[in-house]
This record gives C-alpha cells, structure tokens and sequence, in this order.
C-alpha cells in the first residue's frame, strides 16, 4: 500500500516537473516567435515610407523594438501600433517628387498634394536640365507647357487659349499639362539620382 | 526628413501639444522616441510621424546614440531634442493659444457667425 502511494507520488511529481519543462519550452518558443512577428511587422510598416527615409526609420523601431525584448508582449503591442500608423507616417515624412509622381500615375489620379511637390520640383530645375526634360516629352505635352509658361520665350497663355488651339477643352489641357508635369518631375528627380550617382 | 515644413505649417494638435510639453519641460534633454510616446501618454504609432513633422519643420534635431551596439548591450537608438528654434516658436505659438483662449473665455474676440448660426 505505502509502496504503491510513494510510486504514484513520484509518477505525479515527474509529470509536474515534465509539464513545468514543456511549459518552458513552449514559453520561449512563443516569445520567439512574438519577436519575430513584431520585427515583421516594423519591416512591414518601413516598406511604406519613401525608400530614400526607411532604412534610418526601420534602424530606429527595431532598436526600439529590441529595447523591449525581455517583454515581448510589450515589444509586439509597439510594433502593431507602429504598422497600424505606417500610412500617417509616410504622410508626415511627404512624398518625394519622383514617389509622389510614381504613386499619382499608379493610382491613375493626381492629388493636390503631389501636384504642389510636382510644381515645386519643376521649378526648382535648372533652365538646362528642363530643356533637355521637355526634348523627352510628347509634342502635344511639350507643347503645352511651352505655351502655358512662356517657355521658348513667348507670352504665356491661358489653358483655354491653348484648349482653342488644339481644339480640346481648357481642362483637358489642364489634365494634360497635369501628366507633363509629372513626367517632367519623375525625369527630373532621375536625373538628380543620376547626377548623384 | 526631406520636408520644407515652416513653422506656421506645425500643426499643434492635442497629440502634438502633449509631446511638445514633455519636451519644454526640459528644453535641453535628448529622448528617444518610446520614452517620448510613454511620458506624452501617446501611442507609438501617433508619436514618430509627430517626430518627423517636428524635424521637418526644424523644431527638433535627432542623432544616433553614441557607442557601438557592442558597447551598449543593444541597438542604437535616435535621439531628439528640441532645437532653439523650435523652443522659440513654440513658445510664442503658445502665448498666442493662450491669449486667444484668455479673450474667447473674457467675449473680447471680436467674430461672431453672420450665417446660419447668427443671432437673431
């Protein structure tokens, strides 16, 4: 009888200790994996942003990130509030010119926003690089911008003077001048890129 | 950050107005992001495009922590601090809010709604 208490005794105390070893295991298993979700996500959220900014973002959250490592809950709860917010973030940070234009033609729309950084692109060229820009363009396009802003050294004229001249509408030369405008921007900023390389 | 931001263009929001004050309450101090979001009672999420606006708009300057990860037992982290600049700014934003507030709560501030809402 005593010998059968003291074997079942020690049958329940092995599988205590065996639960409190799988518990263990399963523990670190899980805040390894937790790790691994949140830096997923961080890397989720840095693809966002414009590619010039993520890198010193990214280095920054999975600092920040690894900071929290001995509370993974904590760590995950971080990065999940960094993702949910990427979009605000990419907003705050402003598009570059060339993003701007590359998200406007891949949305198949023109926001305010990006046609102001476009604008803004654009004149900041030099008379030169804008010449050799505007060679790239399509005659119509070209030509639009040409007229609209006195580039080849005559008076300016408004979209609906130049709409009469190739018999289209003030605001479809508007749309055109639009997309012009933002081919002018993407070339410019890959000449920027160039020039730098 | 890339972004021509001028003071005028701050937004100073709710979420804006509590980091801020963290930061004035000790203008020269250096804080990395986290410890900015907890002492601001602001979600992570909300507190780094705040970060950037600021530095974009030149009331904050951030660095790299100095050491090698090696050294310091962990990643390097990104310090901000206010710049003299953004001090200034900000304080003279928030004498403006806070003379407004002063006149709207004494009735001295002269608009009344000529619309819809109007007196009659």
């Amino acid at each position: 009888m005593t010998a059968t208490i003291g074997v079942s005794a020690l049958a329940l105390l092995a599988s205590v200790l065996l639960l409190r070893v799988v518990a263990s295991v399963l523990a670190d298993e899980a805040k390894g994996w937790l790790v691994q979700l949140g830096r997923a996500l961080l890397g989720s959220a840095a693809r966002r942003l414009p590619e010039s900014q993520r890198d010193r973002w990214s280095e920054e959250w999975m600092a920040e990130h690894e900071a929290k490592r001995d509370r993974p809950i904590t760590a995950l709860v971080f990065a999940a509030s960094i993702r949910w917010h990427a979009g605000q973030m990419a907003t705050a940070l402003g598009p570059k010119h060339g993003e701007a234009t590359a998200r406007a033609i891949s949305n198949g729309r023109v926001v305010d926003e990006d046609l102001t950084q476009v604008r803004h692109a654009w004149q900041a060229l030099e008379p030169r690089i804008l010449v050799q820009i505007l060679e790239l363009l399509d005659y119509r396009e070209r030509r639009i911008l040409e007229l609209h802003f006195g580039l080849g050294g005559e008076d300016p004229r408004t979209l609906d003077e130049i709409g009469r001249t190739f018999a289209v509408s003030g605001d479809r030369i508007a749309q055109i001048e639009r997309q012009a405008m933002m081919k002018v921007a993407s070339l410019a900023e890959a000449q920027k890129l160039r020039d730098v390389a | 950050v890339g972004s021509n931001l001028d003071n005028r263009d701050v937004q100073l929001t709710p979420a804006t107005l509590s980091l801020v004050s963290v930061m004035l309450s000790d203008p020269g101090a250096e804080w990395h992001g986290f410890e900015l979001s907890r002492a601001a009672g602001l979600k992570s999420g909300t507190t780094y495009p705040i970060l950037a606006r600021l530095e974009g708009a030149r009331w904050l300057r951030s660095r790299w922590e100095k050491g090698e990860p090696s050294t310091l037992g962990r990643p390097r982290r990104r310090l901000y601090r206010l710049t003299g600049e953004g001090e200034v700014a900000l304080r003279r934003r928030l004498d403006e809010m806070e003379t407004k507030l002063r006149r709207a709560r004494r009735g001295e501030l002269a608009w009344r709604p000529q619309g819809v809402g109007a007196r009659v």
